[in-house]
């Protein structure tokens, strides 16, 4: 834009900018730095006093084995998650392309699940997973107790994984059919009048060109999976059986707000925000490659 | 598309349709559930049909659980996020936008970097802030040490400003509104300093007239978003009156702890509480995808 085209007040951008600066100041600078301030200190609950510890509270923190299997279980549920999300959005992204009749309704209802909160989700989903009267109560018919999610760990985080990928897969649905949309037309068509079917048109041409975006939409998936899903967590597993299905985000506010460990949960906000930022740095340094690549190519 | 292939046209039938079904299977038999009594769910399991009980559990949930007040404080806190996120999106974006200042980058990297800092992370000293909004001022006074001064206690828990202030903040709001901004023209811009308008008339008569397509995409999308949010409102509400009906309806059980859960009320309650963003979603989409699809870029 020409310096013509702007106004040359100095003082009244930062005027207009004002609210917006003293809410993240307020509400996210300020309380990270707290963060970072508690995981260096021993912290007494409710006001007490605090004593510089060093590294202490990271040494304690990588040293307890609930830490180590919260990253492990978070480590599963993102990746799985994620990918089923994007696999299934994916297969549906690429049938609604093929615009078949009706497919503006299928849009339409695909994309419902995003109304629905992850706590809610987390309450629906605990019904629907009651081994004694739940639809799936007719495994134990056949074998007493093969379906108890309430015990078994690993059938927990099977139906956290399904539950969330419930909840992530609009998004990507939306995102993988805008991208879809941008691959030009008359490739397509000229794929298709020398005889492409459907099938090869979307193996050979599709998805060579939107790969780049799919990754993406996956690590953005995976910063999704990091935070939002704690509603659902809560509410579904509550972290159980155990700890089985205690992702970072819901240890954090475990054991701030019920253990009442402010230099503990402080040190784990600080490993997980380093998580975010080195999958952010992925992003965007994907982001400018891409931009890059685009002025190449004109 | 190009022309039709009956073979995929029928895969694509099947997916889609299997699609549909695990996209409206869980809300299909939430649906069953909340319309029967408990008593058929505990004896003969879940329906797979819909009963005739809907109204009568609706009823009973009316009755025991305070909905109107729920539905007016999701309304409430709802309607603050969206015009705080639109407003000072809006705005942000306008100061980097059209302004030639020193404090560009400064304001647009501080908007952008929340972006790393999700509620999660931050969740206890947020509401520490929240339960003392100068506390960070105190302490930078003794800091400088200049602790003297006397700065009163704020305390915004349990409180509407409360529920939405920390969520008012966008940086994807501010990002969307300053990509449409820079698409503009900027004859627009050299056109208004020529007439002499000062910034604020440029922004108030020719900008925010030309925005009314994003603020229709960002809004829907942040309705959307702020009613579902559930951890803030979990730890910025202490009075059960204060909480949204996410919330409320999420934490709705018996009042008599030796009763047996009420699984089809429960199940009214979580659909009541869907009722608004479904709505919202299934009559605009068209401006909710634009949102998504502008947000995800």
């Amino acid at each position: 834009m020409s310096h013509n085209a702007q106004f040359s007040q100095r003082f009244l951008p930062l005027f207009l900018a004002l609210p917006q600066l003293l809410a993240v100041l307020l509400f996210f600078y300020w309380p990270t730095v707290q963060a970072f301030w508690w995981s260096f200190h021993y912290v007494q609950p409710f006001g007490g006093s605090e004593i510089f510890a060093g590294l202490a509270n990271y040494v304690r923190v990588l040293h307890d084995p609930s830490v180590l299997s919260s990253l492990g279980t978070t480590l599963v549920f993102s990746l799985c998650s994620t990918l089923l999300a994007l696999s299934l959005a994916l297969a549906l992204a690429a049938c609604l392309q093929l615009k078949v009749r009706g497919y503006k309704i299928f849009g339409n209802v695909l994309i419902w699940p995003y109304a629905v909160s992850g706590a809610t989700l987390g309450i629906i989903f605990q019904v629907l997973a009651n081994p004694i009267f739940g639809p799936l109560a007719w495994i134990n018919h056949l074998v007493p107790e093969a379906w108890a999610p309430s015990a078994k760990g690993w059938q927990a985080m099977t139906l956290l994984v399904f539950a969330y990928a419930w909840c992530q897969l609009p998004f990507n649905i939306v995102m993988i059919v805008a991208s879809l949309q941008s691959v030009p037309e008359d490739c397509l068509a000229a794929a298709a009048l020398d005889g492409a079917t459907p099938w090869q048109r979307l193996r050979d041409i599709q998805l060579p060109m939107v790969a780049p975006y799919l990754f993406f939409v996956f690590v953005v998936g995976l910063l999704d999976s990091l935070s939002n899903s704690f509603g659902l967590v809560d509410r579904l597993t509550h972290g159980g059986p155990g700890n089985a299905t205690e992702i970072l985000a819901f240890k954090i506010y475990q054991d701030g707000f019920v253990g009442i460990d402010l230099a503990g949960s402080s040190t784990l906000s600080v490993l997980m925000l380093v998580v975010v930022v080195v999958l952010s740095v992925t992003q965007y340094r994907y982001l400018s490659w891409r931009n890059r690549r685009r002025e190449h190519h004109g | 598309m190009v022309e039709r292939h009956p073979l995929s046209t029928a895969l694509a039938y099947v997916l889609l349709l299997l699609g549909a079904l695990f996209a409206l299977g869980p809300l299909y038999l939430a649906l069953c559930a909340a319309s029967v009594s408990n008593e058929q769910i505990l004896a003969h399991g879940m329906p797979w049909l819909p009963g005739n009980q809907l109204f009568v559990n609706v009823g009973e949930v009316l009755h025991k659980l305070d909905v109107v007040t729920l539905m007016g404080n999701s309304l409430i806190v709802t309607g603050l996020v969206v015009i705080g996120k639109l407003a000072l999106s809006a705005l942000t974006a306008f100061a980097v936008v059209y302004f030639r200042t020193p404090f560009k980058s400064l304001i647009f990297v501080a908007v952008l970097g929340t972006l790393l800092l999700p509620l999660e992370i931050r969740i206890i000293p947020t509401y520490a802030v929240a339960g003392d909004l100068l506390g960070p001022l105190r302490s930078l006074l003794d800091l400088l040490g200049i602790g003297a001064i006397p700065v009163p206690h704020i305390n915004v828990l349990d409180t509407y400003p409360g529920l939405a202030l920390p969520l008012i903040a966008s940086a994807t709001g501010t990002f969307l509104f300053r990509q449409f901004y820079q698409t503009l023209p900027s004859d627009l811009v050299e056109a208004a300093r020529m007439d002499g308008a000062s910034p604020w008339r440029f922004f108030v008569d020719i900008l925010l007239p030309l925005s009314k397509t994003n603020f229709a995409a960002l809004g829907t999308l942040v309705f959307i978003s702020a009613w579902k949010d559930y951890l803030w409102p979990l730890v910025a509400t202490n009075r059960t009156n204060m909480r949204t009906l996410v919330l409320g309806a999420a934490n709705f059980a018996p009042a008599d702890a030796t009763q047996l859960p009420q699984w089809s009320l429960l199940m009214a309650a979580t659909l009541l509480s869907l009722i608004p963003p479904i709505l919202v979603i299934a009559v605009m989409q068209r401006w909710f995808v634009k949102g998504l699809v502008g947000v995800g870029k």
